[in-house]
C-alpha cells in the first residue's frame, strides 16, 4: 500500500510539471504581448513598455525564463499578475474557496441525485420508472450546461425570483447578522450548484444503473435471496456495495468534467472562482495566474483521481492486502 | 414415508428474443423426509431450473411458471406463496448451494458476516450470538482456524473452502430440505470426494432431505435413494437408485448408464449418446429423446409418451413399456 | 426507417411546394453556393421517396442481421430522424429563409422583436434574423463536429490499435500520455489555446477539437484489441504463421468498426457542446458569423429583455446532442447483441 501511495504520488507531481510546462510554453508561443494586453486603451511610450518587460522578466529568452519560474516555484512564488499588480497566488486564494464550494456542491447534488436514481433503476431493470428515467437523464445529459444555466436565470432568477442571479453574495451582505449571511450565501449558491450538478446527476445515474444492472446478475445475489434474505438488504446490502466500487472510479474521472463546467458556470454566473479568473486573466495575458490556475486545476484533478484510487483499494477487499 | 416436499406439473418458461424458452415441461417428483433424491441429466435438460423454480429464485419476469403447476412444501404450495412468507422458507426450511462458490460469494463481505446474516434472517438473536454461531458452523463444515477464517473474504479462499463456507450458511438456520446443485462440479476431483463426504455426513447428523442434482451418475450411485433423469425439460425416468441403475427402462438413461466408464466391465470403447440435447425453443415434436434413440418408433416422432410403470415404485416415459395390444412393432 | 423515410420525403416535398419561388430565386442567383442549396432541396424528397418504396418491397432485408436489428431499434430510427432533418436543414438553409444571417434588416425598428410570422425565431440587438442565423449556425455547429469527430476516430484509433497490437514500452509511453491528456480539464485547455490565438475559424478550431479529444477513444480501442488479442481465432491466426499488419488488417479492424461507430455517434454530440461552450464564451465562431454557442452568448446579455435569442439555439443544441446519443445508443445495442 505504501509503495502504492509512493508511486501515484510521483505520476501525480509529473503530471502537474507537465500541465504547468504545457501551459508556460503555450502562454510564450501565442500572439499578442502579455505588456500591451494591459494597457489597451492607452498609448504608452515603447521605454515604459521595455522596463515593464524587464521587471516581468519577459525580456530574457524563454529557457532562462522557465528556469526561473521554476525556481521561484520551488519557494512557493507564483509570480505577480500582470493586471492586478499583486501576487498571482493572492489571487487564487481568493477564487480557490469559491470553487471548491461550487465543486463541492455540485459533487454533492451530483452524486446523491444519481446515485438514487441509478440504484432504484437498476434494482428495478426494464420497468416503467426505469424506461421514463433512462430518457429524463439522457435529455438532461445533452443540455449545455451554460444554456441551462441561463435558463435557470430566466425561470427562477427573473421569472419566479426565488434565487438571485449571480455573484456569491449580495452588496448588503456585510450588513446582515451571521445567520442572514449564510442564508444569502446558500441562495447565491443554488442555482450555480444545480447548473453544474444536474448534468453530473444524469451522468451517474447512468453509470450507475449500469453497475447495479451488472451487480444484480452476480451469482451472489442469488445465495442472498435463497438465504431468505429481504429485497432491501439484497439491494442494499450485496448488489450496492459492489456497484459502489465502479462509482469510486467514476469519482475520480468526473473531476476534470466538473472542472471544465464550473468555467462555464462561474461565467454564467459571474461566480468569482477559478474558472472566471482564468477566462479573465487568458484574456489579459497574464502568464503568472494562467499558469498558476492551471497548476493548481491539475493537482486538484491529480488529487482527486488519487483519493479515488486508494478509495478503490480499500473498499474492495481483493486489493486491500496486497 | 411421507413425502416433504411435493412438486406436481411444473413447468418453468423465459420469455427471450429468441422465443420462449420451455426450460422445465411438467416435472413431477416427490421428496420424502430423510431421502436423498439424484436429479440426473445432460447440461440444458432444465435440471438447475427446476431447482431454482421450488425457492422462486428464478427472475420473474423473463421467468414464468404454468398455471398447473404447484410446489407443495408442508402442504403450502411455494408458488402462490406471498414473498414475504416465502422468505421465511428460503434458508430456514429449504437452503440451497450452487455449483461456483466463488461466485456464489459476495466478493466485498466476510465469509463470517455472510453466514451470520443468514442466522439473522430468520432468528431473533444479536449480532454476537449470531457470529458465534457461524463460527461454530465454519468449525462444523471443517475449515481449520474457524474464528480467525470468519473474517477473511472469499477471495483469500480455496474453491473447496469456499464450498464449505457456502454448506455452512444453507445449514446455519436447521433446514429440513438441501438444495445442492452440482456442489462439486466446479471443484478439483480429490475435493469432490471430501465435499461429498462432508455433505452425506451432515445429511445424517441433521436428518436433511436432499436434492442432489448432478450431470454425474458415478457420483449419484453413492449419494442417493431414489433417482430422476432428465432429458429435454421433463423427468423421463424415476425409481429407486438399484432399480434405474440395473434395470434402466427408458433408452436415455440405458445410453447414460453406458456413457461411464466402468472398471467392473471390460469394454473397449466407451459407448456416448449420438448427437446432442436439444435446444429449449425448439423441442422436437413427439418423444423428445426419439431423433437421438436407437430404439425409436413411428409414434415415438408423434406423440408424447406417458408415464408407465416399469417395477415398484419405479417409472418410465418410453412407449416401449406400453403394454396394450398392437403397440409393439 | 421506413416511416422516417416517408417523413422526409414528405417534408422536403413540402419544402419545394411551400419555397418554390425562392428555389427559382436561388437557381437564377448564379452563386454557387445557392444552387447547391436548391439542388439538394430538389433531389432530397425524391431521394427519399424511393428509399421508403424500396424498404416496401416485403423480403427487402433479411431479418436476422445486424441492419435489420438496427433498422428495427426505435433509439436509432429516432435519433437518425432528428439528426437527419437538422442537418438537412443546415444544408438547404438559403431555400429556408430568405435573409442573409448577417445582414442587418433595420437597426432601428426591427432590432430584438419577438418570434413572429415574418421572423419565426425573432430577431437580435442587431435586427438580424434569428431563424437565418440558425440556419447557418447549424453549417458551422454540425461541419466543426464532424470534422473534429473525423480526427477523434483516425487518431484515437491508430494509437488505440498500436498501442494495443505492439504492447510493451510502446503500449505503456503512449497510455501514460493518455493518462495525461485525460487528467487535463480539456474546457481549460481550450480556453487557453482558442484564447490566446483568438478566433481560429473553420479548420483551425476542427483540428483542435478533434486532437484534444482522442485519448478515451483511444482507450476504449486498445481495451477492445487487447481482448480480440485473447481470442482463439486470432491465437490460431498467429500460429499459422500470419504476418503482424495482415493481421491488423484482416482480423482486428473489421471488428473495431461496431466499437468505433458507436465512439464516434457519442463524439459528435460531445464535440458540439464543446464547440458551443467555447463559442459562448467568445472564443469559437468568429462574429459575426453565426454559431449555436455565440448567438446564445449575444443573447446572454438581453436574457431578460429577449430570451428568444438565447432559447431557440440552446435547444437546438439539446436536440443535435440528443439525437446523437440515440443514434449512439441505438448502435450500441444493436451492434453488440450481449449489450441488450
Amino acid at each position: 500500500m505504501g509503495r502504492f501511495v509512493l508511486r501515484r504520488l510521483a505520476q501525480s507531481a509529473v503530471i502537474v510539471f507537465l500541465v504547468a510546462t504545457l501551459t508556460f510554453v503555450l502562454l510564450r508561443m501565442a500572439p499578442g504581448d502579455p505588456v500591451r494586453a494591459q494597457f489597451r486603451d492607452v498609448t504608452v511610450s515603447q521605454e515604459v513598455i521595455d522596463e515593464y518587460r524587464r521587471s516581468w522578466g519577459l525580456d530574457r529568452s524563454m529557457p532562462v525564463q522557465y528556469v526561473q519560474y521554476l525556481g521561484n516555484l520551488i519557494r512557493g512564488d507564483f509570480g505577480q499578475s500582470f493586471s492586478l499588480h499583486r501576487p498571482a497566488w493572492d489571487v487564487i486564494r481568493e477564487a480557490l474557496p469559491n470553487t471548491v464550494v461550487l465543486a463541492l456542491a455540485a459533487l454533492g447534488i451530483s452524486f446523491a441525485t444519481g446515485m438514487v436514481l441509478g440504484t432504484a433503476q437498476g434494482a428495478n431493470p426494464n420497468s416503467r420508472m426505469d424506461h421514463t428515467l433512462t430518457v429524463i437523464t439522457l435529455a438532461v445529459f445533452s443540455i449545455p450546461i451554460f444554456w441551462l444555466g441561463l435558463m435557470f436565470m430566466l425561470v427562477f432568477g427573473q421569472w419566479m425570483g426565488w434565487f438571485p442571479i449571480g455573484g456569491e453574495v449580495s452588496p448588503v451582505y456585510r450588513g446582515l447578522p451571521l445567520v442572514g449571511q449564510l442564508a444569502d450565501r446558500f441562495r447565491h449558491l443554488v442555482l450555480p450548484a444545480l447548473t453544474l450538478g444536474l448534468g453530473g446527476a444524469a451522468v451517474v445515474a447512468r453509470f450507475h444503473r449500469a453497475a447495479m444492472a451488472e451487480a444484480f446478475a452476480e451469482n451472489f445475489i442469488r445465495t442472498a435471496r435463497a438465504k431468505g434474505l429481504s429485497e432491501q438488504t439484497v439491494v442494499l446490502k450485496h448488489a450496492l456495495r459492489n456497484a459502489l466500487l465502479p462509482a469510486i472510479t467514476m469519482f475520480g474521472l468526473s473531476l476534470p468534467v466538473l472542472f471544465s463546467g464550473s468555467v462555464l458556470v462561474e461565467y454564467v454566473f459571474a461566480w468569482h472562482g477559478m474558472g472566471l479568473a482564468a477566462f479573465e486573466a487568458v484574456g489579459r495575458r497574464d502568464y503568472n495566474v494562467v499558469t498558476a490556475i492551471t497548476m493548481i486545476g491539475a493537482t486538484l484533478v491529480v488529487a482527486g483521481n488519487m483519493v479515488a484510487d486508494l478509495l478503490y483499494r480499500l473498499a474492495d477487499p481483493r486489493t486491500a492486502e496486497s | 414415508m411421507t413425502a416433504l416436499l411435493r412438486v406436481r406439473h411444473l413447468s418453468t418458461s423465459f420469455q427471450t428474443e429468441a422465443g420462449l424458452v420451455r426450460a422445465v415441461d411438467d416435472v413431477s417428483f416427490d421428496l420424502a423426509e430423510g431421502e436423498t433424491l439424484g436429479l440426473v441429466g445432460e447440461s440444458g435438460s432444465g435440471k438447475t431450473v427446476t431447482a431454482l423454480s421450488i425457492l422462486r429464485l428464478i427472475p420473474q419476469p423473463p421467468g414464468a411458471f404454468g398455471p398447473e403447476s404447484r410446489i407443495e412444501y408442508d402442504g403450502v404450495d411455494l408458488l402462490r406463496l406471498p414473498s414475504r412468507e416465502l422468505r421465511k422458507v428460503r434458508g430456514a426450511q429449504i437452503a440451497m448451494i450452487f455449483q461456483e462458490p466463488m461466485s456464489s460469494l459476495n466478493p466485498v463481505l466476510t465469509v463470517g458476516s455472510q453466514i451470520s446474516e443468514a442466522i439473522r434472517a430468520h432468528e431473533p438473536v444479536s449480532r454476537k450470538e449470531a457470529n458465534d454461531r457461524a463460527v461454530e458452523l465454519l468449525d462444523l463444515v471443517g475449515i481449520p482456524e474457524p474464528g480467525r477464517r470468519f473474517r477473511d473474504y472469499p477471495h483469500q479462499m480455496s474453491g473447496g473452502m469456499q464450498q464449505r463456507v457456502m454448506i455452512g450458511m444453507a445449514l446455519s438456520c436447521r433446514p429440513k430440505i438441501l438444495i445442492a446443485d452440482e456442489p462439486t462440479t466446479a471443484l478439483d476431483v480429490t475435493i469432490q470426494a471430501q465435499i461429498l463426504d462432508l455433505l452425506l455426513e451432515l445429511k445424517e447428523r441433521f436428518a436433511m432431505s436432499v436434492l442432489f442434482i448432478t450431470h454425474d451418475l458415478g457420483v449419484l450411485a453413492g449419494v442417493a435413494d431414489r433417482v430422476a433423469v432428465m432429458y429435454g425439460g421433463s423427468i423421463v425416468e424415476q425409481g429407486p437408485v438399484r432399480a434405474v441403475f440395473e434395470q434402466p427402462a427408458h433408452p436415455y438413461t440405458r445410453g447414460l448408464l453406458h456413457a461411464v466408464p466402468r472398471v467392473d466391465r471390460p469394454s473397449d470403447r466407451i459407448e456416448g449418446i449420438p448427437g446432442s440435447v436439444p435446444t429449449a425453443t425448439a423441442w422436437p415434436s413427439g418423444c423428445r429423446f426419439h431423433p437421438r434413440c436407437s430404439e425409436c418408433m413411428k409414434r415415438c416422432e408423434v406423440d408424447a409418451p406417458p408415464s408407465y410403470s416399469a417395477g415398484t415404485d419405479h417409472t418410465a416415459r418410453c412407449w416401449l413399456l406400453d403394454q396394450s395390444e398392437g403397440q409393439r412393432q | 426507417m421506413r416511416r422516417l423515410s416517408l417523413a422526409i420525403a414528405i417534408a422536403g416535398a413540402a419544402v419545394v411546394v411551400l419555397r418554390f419561388p425562392r428555389i427559382m430565386e436561388l437557381f437564377s442567383s448564379g452563386a454557387a453556393g445557392s444552387i447547391v442549396a436548391a439542388v439538394c432541396a430538389v433531389l432530397v424528397p425524391p431521394a427519399a421517396g424511393l428509399a421508403w418504396h424500396w424498404n416496401r418491397r416485403p423480403g427487402a432485408r433479411p431479418s436476422e442481421s445486424r441492419t435489420a436489428r438496427l433498422l428495427d431499434n426505435r433509439q436509432f430510427v429516432l435519433g437518425t430522424g432528428v439528426v437527419a432533418l437538422l442537418t438537412y436543414a443546415a444544408v438547404i438553409a438559403p431555400v429556408l429563409s430568405s435573409f442573409d444571417p448577417n445582414t442587418q434588416t433595420d437597426l432601428l425598428g426591427a432590432a430584438t422583436l419577438a418570434p413572429s410570422l415574418q421572423h419565426p425565431f425573432g430577431t437580435d440587438f442587431y435586427s438580424r434574423d434569428l431563424f437565418s442565423r440558425m440556419l447557418y449556425g447549424a453549417r458551422w455547429s454540425l461541419g466543426i463536429a464532424f470534422v473534429a469527430v473525423t480526427l477523434v476516430v483516425v487518431v484515437g484509433t491508430s494509437v488505440g490499435v498500436i498501442a494495443g497490437v505492439t504492447g510493451g514500452i510502446v503500449d505503456s509511453v503512449l497510455m501514460r500520455m493518455v493518462d495525461g491528456g485525460l487528467a487535463i480539464p480539456r474546457v481549460l485547455l481550450l480556453l487557453v489555446v482558442a484564447a490566446l490565438w483568438g478566433n481560429l475559424g473553420f479548420f483551425p478550431l476542427a483540428v483542435l477539437l478533434g486532437l484534444t479529444g482522442w485519448f478515451g477513444v483511444s482507450r476504449i480501442i486498445r481495451a477492445e484489441v487487447l481482448s480480440l488479442k485473447e481470442r482463439t481465432f486470432l491465437a490460431a491466426a498467429r500460429a499459422l504463421g500470419i504476418s503482424q499488419l495482415r493481421l491488423v488488417v484482416r482480423h482486428i479492424l473489421p471488428n473495431l468498426v461496431a466499437p468505433v461507430t458507436v465512439t464516434a455517434a457519442l463524439g459528435v454530440g460531445n464535440i458540439v457542446l464543446i464547440e458551443a461552450s467555447l463559442s459562448y464564451l467568445g472564443i469559437g465562431a468568429r462574429p459575426p458569423d453565426p454559431g449555436w454557442g455565440n448567438i446564445i452568448r449575444e443573447g446572454h446579455e438581453l436574457i431578460f429583455t429577449a430570451p428568444w435569442i438565447s432559447i431557440f439555439p440552446g435547444a437546438a443544441i439539446f436536440l443535435t446532442v440528443i439525437g446523437f446519443s440515440l443514434v449512439g445508443d441505438g448502435l450500441r445495442t444493436a451492434l453488440n447483441p450481449r449489450a441488450s
